[in-house]
């Protein structure tokens, strides 16, 4: 927009010596042959070639190693050995993929049950875990927004602190505490045995208390969207008789649903692509994406693959894969992704 | 609790105490969270810190812990020969790499937010690495670089087929170009660290380029308009205008990408901390207090470069 005008204003400018100014409708039919092609033209002409290009050039890199994920998913054995086989495999098979679907447990199957399928699992904790996590952020930053007294504060710290804190410093506490949870002998008699391993509830309870992957940083981004929500409004709410938690359910929350679709999407993509608590909390009993990948190294060094390099290949195959539905995902989703981190208005 | 003091000299006894009731109620947002420190994660921090001051024996059946005084720290600063010159390396890194991330995702965010043909498509395509970049994706990369160190011992034809699906061939094919055209290895070395430098840049700024677009389409457009009217080119409109506006973004930006870079699963002391935690006698002792160290490292380079900035930071007055 700005652009045009400063190419239109030179454009005038240079034209304004041998024409005189002109009625809008007709002055693009009226402007000699010569001077449409000004000096100010060409600046801006070039300019936006140049970005063009930079921007393909970075898209480029960006894709590039889905790419080659891609290419080395269909090359068969020899052509990665070929050094003169580069992007397009010389003899396309779809063996890679084939393993990988059946051996990482991706596609549904009667025999195993729908227990034992990865993606489903993934997809389920995926979805729980990021729709929880929303919420809780969404209502523990409006607090901390509102909240002026020293004590929240010192919360704000701890939630500062839980973003700074390094995930290895919790990794065996965390373990030890969910390996022998047994709240008031609740989860002995209902479950049988101690622990919640490879179930649900670690994610559940982790994201309930703001404590999952990355929480810190959505209720820090919350806090930030709802500092920049005007007073008024809550005051005409209060005038209007809405308790605080009216208030906030039935105003504050719909206003904040672009920000809250953001960081839906940033945890619902960023629990899929974890393996932190993935290997904390599940192993093959429940079966996650982040797991099952990586399970073709495991099988290399059992003997069941015979070359390492193949377990590479399959590795890469198997990223690409796990990656796949996210990808679909997100085509259909980054317009409301942008829109919201547009409005967040996370200017402080 | 501390109430703006016109609002005090306006207010009656009465709905003071309204004022505060409604403070009160507002705790009752943070209740989940509080809980799950209190209750949980409290513990859990505890528990590490504990971990970290003592020595640690497995057994067949769990583990014995025993007071060791600050030994884990001694022999992870001291006796621990990669540990520090690691994390030493891995925060010069990331000071290395900060002005560049900053500056790419700054850059590609105005590009962004100007109207121009293909931005959504653009845009769609520059947030990839944001949900790619982390987990797993991250975690592949990281273990096929160590399968190529695995080829490069058996033999250089091997590795030339390793790193095509590594994605880095471009370099070896590149260092071997430069060569042929008699550039000083120097030089070689410093534009292939470049380009390897690029390929890192773009995958870890995809957040920080998202922040930035929301700062950049808070600033009104009038303020460009009437500074166009004024006779600013674009070049002045952007160093007077949109760099004071954004600084507060920037500083949220830098601590970011401090706190991401320190963090990543990929990053060589997390590896190495995660490494350590199924090595030897007392791994679970000297980890718990290496990572404790390095979350000292983490808090003081983000508390000395928010300090460092604060200073130049431009804060729009507002009513």
């Amino acid at each position: 927009m700005k652009e045009n005008n400063t190419a239109a204003i030179t454009a005038g400018n240079a034209s304004a010596a041998n024409s005189p100014p002109l009625d809008r409708k007709f002055k693009k039919s009226k402007i000699p042959f010569r001077d449409r092609f000004t000096k100010g033209k060409l600046k801006t002409f070039l300019g936006k070639a140049v970005v063009y290009a930079l921007l393909i050039e970075i898209t480029f890199i960006i894709i590039f190693p889905l790419l080659t994920k891609l290419s080395a998913s269909l090359m068969s054995y020899e052509d990665m050995y070929d050094r003169t086989v580069i992007f397009i495999p010389r003899n396309p098979t779809l063996e890679n993929i084939r393993m990988v679907l059946t051996e990482s447990y991706f596609m549904p199957s009667f025999r195993d049950g729908f227990q034992a399928n990865a993606l489903l699992n993934t997809i389920w904790v995926s979805l729980l875990a990021a729709s929880l996590q929303t919420l809780v952020c969404s209502v523990t930053g409006y607090g901390l927004a509102k909240l002026r007294s020293k004590l929240a504060m010192i919360v704000f710290g701890v939630v500062v602190l839980s973003i700074m804190i390094p995930p290895q410093v919790v990794l065996v506490p965390l373990y030890l505490k969910f390996r022998f949870m047994n709240i008031f002998g609740l989860v002995q008699l209902l479950r049988g045995k101690l622990g919640l391993m490879n179930t649900l509830w670690p994610i559940i309870i982790l994201s309930i208390t703001g404590f999952g992957f990355k929480n810190g940083l959505y209720i820090f981004i919350m806090r930030q969207f709802y500092k920049g929500v005007p007073e008024e409004i809550e005051e005409a709410a209060a005038i209007d008789g809405y308790g605080t938690i009216a208030t906030y359910f039935r105003i504050v929350l719909p206003m904040a649903r672009p920000m809250m679709i953001t960081i839906f999407m940033f945890a619902f993509s960023w629990q899929w692509t974890d393996t932190f608590y993935s290997t904390i909390f599940f192993s093959n009993e429940f079966r996650m994406l982040a797991n099952t990948i990586f399970r073709m190294q495991s099988l290399f060094s059992a003997g069941a693959l015979t070359n390492s390099y193949n377990a590479t290949m399959l590795l890469h195959t198997g990223v690409m894969l796990a990656i796949a539905p996210l990808i679909i995902i997100y085509i259909f989703a980054q317009r409301w992704i942008v829109a919201g981190i547009e409005r967040s208005g996370l200017v402080g | 609790m501390t109430i703006k003091p016109n609002t005090l000299q306006t207010l009656s006894r009465r709905r003071l105490t309204g004022l505060q009731k409604k403070n009160l109620s507002y705790w009752l947002f943070l209740i989940p969270f509080l809980i799950g420190f209190c209750l949980l994660f409290f513990w859990i921090y505890f528990d590490s810190l504990h971990f970290s001051f003592s020595y640690i024996k497995t057994t067949a059946t769990g583990f014995d812990q025993s007071w060791n005084g600050l030994a884990n720290y001694r022999y992870a600063l001291r006796e621990d020969a990669e540990f520090f010159p690691m994390m030493i390396s891995s925060v010069s890194g990331m000071l290395l790499q900060i002005p560049m991330v900053i500056l790419y995702s700054l850059f590609i965010a105005v590009i962004l937010s100007q109207k121009m043909k293909g931005r959504t498509v653009f845009r769609a395509l520059f947030f990839i690495p944001v949900i790619l970049a982390t987990g797993f994706m991250a975690k592949a990369d990281m273990t096929n670089l160590v399968g190529e160190g695995m080829w490069n011992s058996i033999g250089s034809d091997f590795n030339e087929s390793a790193s095509i699906a590594n994605g880095l061939f471009t370099s070896e094919d590149m260092a071997e170009l430069m060569f042929q055209f008699s550039f000083s290895p120097m030089l070689s070395r410093y534009v292939i660290g470049a380009v390897i430098g690029i390929f890192d840049i773009i995958n870890v700024s995809g957040v920080q380029m998202l922040v930035f677009l929301a700062g950049l389409q808070s600033i009104s457009p009038s303020i460009y308009e009437s500074a166009d009217i004024d006779g600013a080119t674009t070049w002045e409109s952007f160093w007077l205008i949109t760099f004071p506006l954004i600084s507060p973004i920037i500083l949220v930006n830098v601590v970011y990408t401090v706190i991401d870079s320190l963090t990543r699963p990929d990053n060589a002391v997390m590896v190495y901390i995660q490494r350590m935690y199924s090595s030897g006698k007392n791994s679970m002792g000297n980890a718990s207090a290496m990572a404790w160290l390095y979350f000292v490292a983490i808090a003081l380079c983000v508390g000395v470069i928010v300090l460092i900035i604060r200073g130049y930071i431009y804060y729009q007055q507002k009513d």
